[in-house]
């Protein structure tokens, strides 16, 4: 039952990438500039596995921004936005003086709560579209920032993940001129893999 | 009449809820106007719901604009979203009277808030709700541990004696300026110090006064060194400095000026006029920069050791390092 069957892959795989389009889309809105993204890769890892992921998908370049937020519904898990390098902040920037929101705080605390904005709106839209397509709702925690110098070894305790196996779906974008790139992760935790897999049963018979 | 109503009637109005928890609840139109305000939020704003409900709310509290209120309730609309209002960015939302009265370490009550959206019947954002938790304890809690957990780490760094770096800070310093000037191929040196004779002034003028004038030798420590030497208490009358990105000449140049500041300073302590001069060793980590603390340790206590038996008051430098 909880398998993950090609079908349901492919299912998914569709499924996040209508979110995933809807939240660059979002962005993209915001920053006026025009973002390129990747098919999302769906797959069942164990916990141990996903710092390997990760650095597989060139996490590590010594700085890295990791906006994260956890979400709840028939389905719980948790979402990674990880921005490499100087991403975090040349985005940050942007968003700045591109998408007229501009709280006046100090500038750290702004660059955090741009930074988190970000985070949440990515997260948001791509999970809400997701859940919105399968009929259901999610609700959302306030997202958190890790921020300075995170280094892969530390990755792992920075961001706690569940000890059991988990549905990874990662995904990456990449503004055209700017020299910036992001990763998504999505876990979502094997206990609710069932509701999901019926969840996304249920769709491919409607489509049927 | 059918068994569900009977049912129904016998049951409270679970409405009240809503009421009756311990949270700020407010509900907006798409206008921003204020279409439900709980009784949380009417204790803790002073006003009445009577007095708010129609109202746009941004005009009754204008900070919310410079808080990017309107953007982020936009987004909700837009995109059915959740928004937060974070307590460690924001401090509060709504300006509310705090619920606590003896502790008065804010002005406002500490809040985080969350918007989320209300949808109707199709789906659609209709209404925006928003949340508030009063986070006022937990910061005060937060802040107490914080403070109280800087002066820990201060403390076990510093020696209370000279409030200089204590050794243990010293060896964590060490240990990383090694590892970073040996991969980046840059010079390190250090420097040992020890006051001569210290014994004879513990002799003869009581512990009391030893301590307060290595303390007092401490203090003019940072005058005679360059602004980025580290120096810290080694252990007794030992003094260790770390000098970045120094070779051996320049560390000899610098050792040797607070050598002679040192010999021409007097420390005055109850009437009594004490003078007193150090000696030192040096060690460099050499042109190939590559070199353990302990070997670098050693030969500056070795060069030390030299200075101590030829006349005291002088500095000594170790031999070149030959990498091993």
């Amino acid at each position: 039952m909880i398998e993950l069957t090609e079908e349901r892959r492919d299912a998914l795989t569709e499924l996040l990438n209508i979110g995933f389009g809807r939240s660059i889309a979002c962005l993209a809105e915001m920053i006026g500039i025009f973002i390129r993204i990747s098919v999302p890769s769906v797959r069942l890892v164990r916990p141990r596995e996903i710092v390997d992921i990760l650095a597989q998908a060139e996490v590590d370049r010594h700085e890295i921004t990791l906006i994260q937020q956890s979400f709840r519904g028939e389905f719980n898990g948790e979402a990674v936005l990880a921005l490499p390098g100087k991403s975090g902040h040349t985005l940050a920037r942007m968003l700045e003086s591109d998408c007229g929101f501009r709280p006046d705080m100090e500038p750290d605390k702004l660059h955090m709560e741009v930074l988190l904005e970000l985070g949440n709106i990515v997260i948001g839209a791509c999970l809400g579209k997701f859940a919105e397509i399968l009929d259901s709702l999610l609700s959302f925690n306030p997202p958190q920032i890790f921020q300075d110098n995170i280094r892969l070894d530390r990755l792992k305790q920075a961001v706690s993940f569940p000890d059991y196996g988990a549905l990874l779906i990662l995904t990456s974008f990449r503004l055209e001129r700017e020299e910036v790139t992001g990763y998504m992760f999505i876990f979502i935790s094997s206990e609710f893999l069932e509701t999901l897999f019926t969840s996304v049963d249920r769709f491919l018979d409607d489509l049927k | 009449m059918t068994a569900p109503l009977e049912c129904a009637r016998m049951q409270p109005d679970f409405s009240q809820i809503i009421q009756s928890v311990n949270m700020g609840i407010l509900v907006l139109d798409k206008n921003l106007r204020i279409v439900f305000w709980n009784r949380w939020m009417e204790e803790h704003s002073r006003l009445r719901s009577g007095e708010v409900l129609g109202r746009d709310i941004m005009e009754l509290y204008p900070n919310l604009e410079k808080k990017g209120f309107r953007w982020k309730a936009e987004t909700v609309f837009k995109m059915g979203n959740f928004a937060f209002f974070s307590q460690q960015l924001h401090s509060h939302l709504i300006p509310l009277h705090l619920a606590r009265y003896l502790t008065a370490d804010f002005e406002q009550m500490q809040q985080n808030a969350t918007l989320s959206p209300l949808r109707d019947p199709l789906g659609r954002v209709e209404y925006l709700c928003v949340s508030i938790e009063d986070a006022t304890d937990s910061v005060i809690y937060r802040e107490r541990l914080e403070s109280a957990k800087k002066d820990l780490e201060v403390m076990s760094l510093t020696d209370p004696l000279t409030n200089l770096p204590n050794r243990r800070h010293l060896m964590e310093t060490l240990e990383r300026e090694i590892s970073k000037h040996g991969r980046q191929k840059r010079p390190l040196s250090i420097a040992i110090l020890d006051v001569d004779h210290f014994k004879n002034i513990n002799d003869s003028h009581g512990h009391m006064i030893g301590d307060k004038v290595l303390a007092g030798l401490a203090g003019i420590f940072p005058r005679h060194l360059r602004t980025y030497d580290f120096v810290a208490r080694y252990g007794g009358e030992e003094f260790c400095v770390v000098l970045v990105n120094t070779a051996m000449e320049e560390a000899l140049f610098v050792m040797e000026r607070l050598r002679a500041a040192v010999e021409n300073e007097t420390f005055h302590h109850e009437g009594k006029d004490i003078r007193l001069t150090i000696s030192i060793g040096i060690s460099s980590n050499g042109s190939s920069g590559d070199m353990s603390m302990d070997r670098m340790l050693n030969s500056a206590d070795k060069a030390l050791y030299r200075a101590k038996n030829t006349s005291r008051n002088r500095c000594e430098v170790a031999p070149a390092i030959t990498p091993l």
